[in-house]
């Protein structure tokens, strides 16, 4: 392993001539066709693009949910591209985590319940789990709501829930996939909210949405057209 | 450490679930407890029957018991030997109690049609001649009065000891003791009454050892002696023999071969039952019966197994989703299996343990209804049980491997 202080000096993610390409039928589709980015700690990321752009698949290789068909992708200095479906859950589960654009909640359990599921994976204890479940609720002012189920919820109750289980096992990177698709305007706009005061935290955010009212609120803008990267540009400073 | 413990929270939190989804775990265990039930009571009636069989053996004697009898030779022209040989007599069974030496008991008995006479009573019927040794050889015990004695074998006494059946059709309510019998032109003392004989294969067949109740005992010497009046004519029906123990089965029956052709100046003209083999034929008639018993208990349980696999994989698809949820989520390829793996496992234990009991009902329900004896042993519940458990891992697993094995991209796009 590499020495923690050289890690740190790395940016977050680093990526280099990623390509993916699957084959539908006899078709070969390239979705990504070499992509090089690099991610800082800290940062908020807008990735944006019409659908079909690859973003998703992009999303999906970011989010150690897909490997790379080729190229390099170094998360927090290991090397992901080379790792068993085994070791990629243990990455997913300990540096990464997911807002979905459907919430993507267990119906039938709790929210604690909910917020619990990647420590189970971890294998956290039953009682840290819950104090830190509770915790993460808190953050998202559900704390009072803990015993209730997601269907006895507002759509932006439910993305908070997701949220409060993104963070709660304290990951490098938050990737969120359209995290106000399914919201009206206001209540995406609280979401948004949440996510900047993560930001201002300290956390690494990567959004990826089709929505440029998002991107404008972020840091820095990533563009993806035809599986490669159109534009990728800082904001200027208000 | 904390791979297990996660691996341990995966198998709670798949109970968990299930919970969460009544009716799909009903459905299952449904299936299980009919297909436990019917392997127990399966067992637990095939083992009645084999029971029955040894208990039959045992009323009767035990399988110490081997039964000598008279053999007409096949050969229409005899050699002057075979014409010499009497068959089996009384000096042959005085030869195997002196000589014999793996018996333990000697009974031969002489059988002969005669008319008894009571006031108000003649009918025509069969004695037996017999000696004491007849009470232990049938495990025939005494119910009034005493049975025939070595005194009563030396003196050739004209005493009589009535089956049970024999006793209420010639006396009545009237105690017999005491009483005389006009017996072939002689006057018989009643001296006991046997206990009344009982075996029911099943109740529709009426009591198969009555023919026992039917009996009445003579002294075999006064059999010979005075009623024949021929003191050459010595033949008997047949000799029952009793071995000391189960290991000296097949020495007695040599024993009583080599003995018997000796006395007989070679000739073999008797046949010699062994209780042991016989009950080992009808062992292996029963096994017929045994296979297709099982065939159909196990066939059951497979309808049960893949009642459980068709549910799991009929909730397979409305799970997809769930089930990318929990990779991306950080869950192993093996906490995905486990927790499916453990909803069949558990949905069968539960099955099984109320199946056993189901089992134990079907059995008692289907013992009154054909009158069968039954019996659940313990074992036969670990059997049940584990059968069980064996079938939830096996048609859980296929289901299991493929949520396991899905792509946590394809899973999480699922529609």
């Amino acid at each position: 392993m590499t020495d923690l202080h050289d890690v740190s000096r790395h940016p977050l993610i680093e990526i280099a001539g990623v390509t993916k390409s699957y084959d539908q039928g006899e078709m070969q589709v390239n979705a990504l066709r070499g992509v090089d980015l690099s991610i800082g700690r800290g940062e908020l990321v807008a990735i944006i693009g019409p659908s079909g752009s690859g973003k998703s698949t992009l999303m999906h290789i970011l989010g150690c949910l897909d490997q790379p068909t080729s190229g390099t992708f170094r998360l927090d200095g290991e090397d992901v591209a080379s790792m068993s479906s085994f070791q990629l859950a243990r990455v997913r589960n300990q540096k990464i985590g997911f807002v979905f654009q459907t919430f993507n909640l267990l119906p039938k359990a709790s929210l604690q319940r909910n917020v619990e599921l990647p420590m189970l994976y971890a294998g956290i204890s039953a009682s840290e789990r819950k104090e830190r479940a509770l915790a993460a609720l808190d953050r998202v002012h559900l704390k009072e709501r803990s015993s209730a189920r997601p269907s006895e919820l507002s759509g932006g109750q439910r993305q908070r829930v997701a949220i409060a289980r993104a963070l709660v096992m304290n990951p490098r990177l938050i990737l969120a996939d359209e995290p106000t698709g399914n919201l009206d305007t206001k209540t995406g706009n609280e979401i948004l909210g949440i996510f900047d005061e993560m930001h201002a935290a300290g956390h690494t955010i990567a959004i990826v949405t089709h929505d440029p009212r998002i991107a404008e609120r972020c840091d820095r803008v990533i563009r993806i057209e035809d599986g490669a990267i159109l534009s990728d540009a800082l904001r200027q400073a208000a | 450490m904390r791979f297990f413990s996660s691996f341990w929270a995966a198998l709670v939190d798949g109970i968990v679930d299930m919970n969460a989804n009544r009716s799909r775990s009903v459905l299952q265990f449904v299936g299980i407890v009919l297909g436990v039930g019917s392997v127990v009571a399966t067992l637990g009636l095939i083992d009645g029957g084999r029971q029955q069989t040894t208990k039959f053996f045992e009323t009767t004697g035990g399988i110490l018991k081997m039964r000598i009898d008279n053999k007409d030779g096949a050969e229409v022209e005899k050699t002057a030997t075979q014409l010499n040989s009497k068959g089996l007599t009384y000096d042959d069974a005085l030869i195997l109690k002196r000589d014999g030496k793996n018996l333990s008991l000697v009974e031969p008995t002489i059988e002969r049609q005669e008319m008894v006479r009571r006031p108000g009573y003649e009918k025509r019927l069969t004695l037996s001649g017999a000696t004491p040794a007849y009470v232990p050889m049938y495990s025939f015990g005494v119910a009034e009065g005493r049975f025939i004695t070595d005194q009563d074998l030396a003196e050739s006494s004209k005493v009589v000891v009535l089956g049970s059946t024999r006793r209420d059709q010639i006396f009545g309510s009237e105690n017999p003791i005491g009483k005389t019998i006009q017996m072939a032109g002689g006057s018989f003392t009643v001296v006991g009454v046997m206990e009344k004989k009982e075996f029911f294969w099943n109740e529709a067949d009426g009591n198969s050892l009555e023919w026992m109740n039917e009996m009445l005992f003579v002294p075999i010497t006064t059999l010979m002696n005075r009623l024949s009046g021929e003191r050459e004519n010595q033949k008997v029906a047949y000799i029952n023999v009793q071995v000391a123990s189960i290991d000296q089965i097949g020495a007695g029956n040599d024993e009583v071969r080599t003995l018997l052709k000796r006395a007989h100046g070679g000739v073999e003209d008797f046949d010699i039952y062994n209780r042991k083999d016989r009950m080992q034929q009808m062992e292996q008639q029963g096994k017929v019966y045994d296979i297709t018993f099982m065939v159909c208990g196990t066939i059951s349980l497979l309808v049960g197994g893949i009642v459980i696999m068709n549910i799991l994989l009929a909730s397979f698809n409305e799970r997809v989703r769930e089930v990318g949820t929990r990779k991306a989520l950080g869950a192993s390829p093996i906490h995905i299996a486990a927790q499916f793996l453990v909803e069949s496992v558990v949905v069968t234990m539960a099955g099984g343990a109320i199946g056993i009991f189901t089992g134990i009902g079907f059995c008692k329900g289907m013992s009154a209804l054909i009158q069968q004896p039954m019996s659940v042993t313990p074992s036969m519940m670990v059997t049940g049980f584990s059968c069980a458990v064996v079938v939830g891992i096996v048609f859980g697993f296929y289901p299991a491997v493929r949520a396991a094995r899905l792509s946590p991209v394809a899973a999480l796009r699922y529609e």
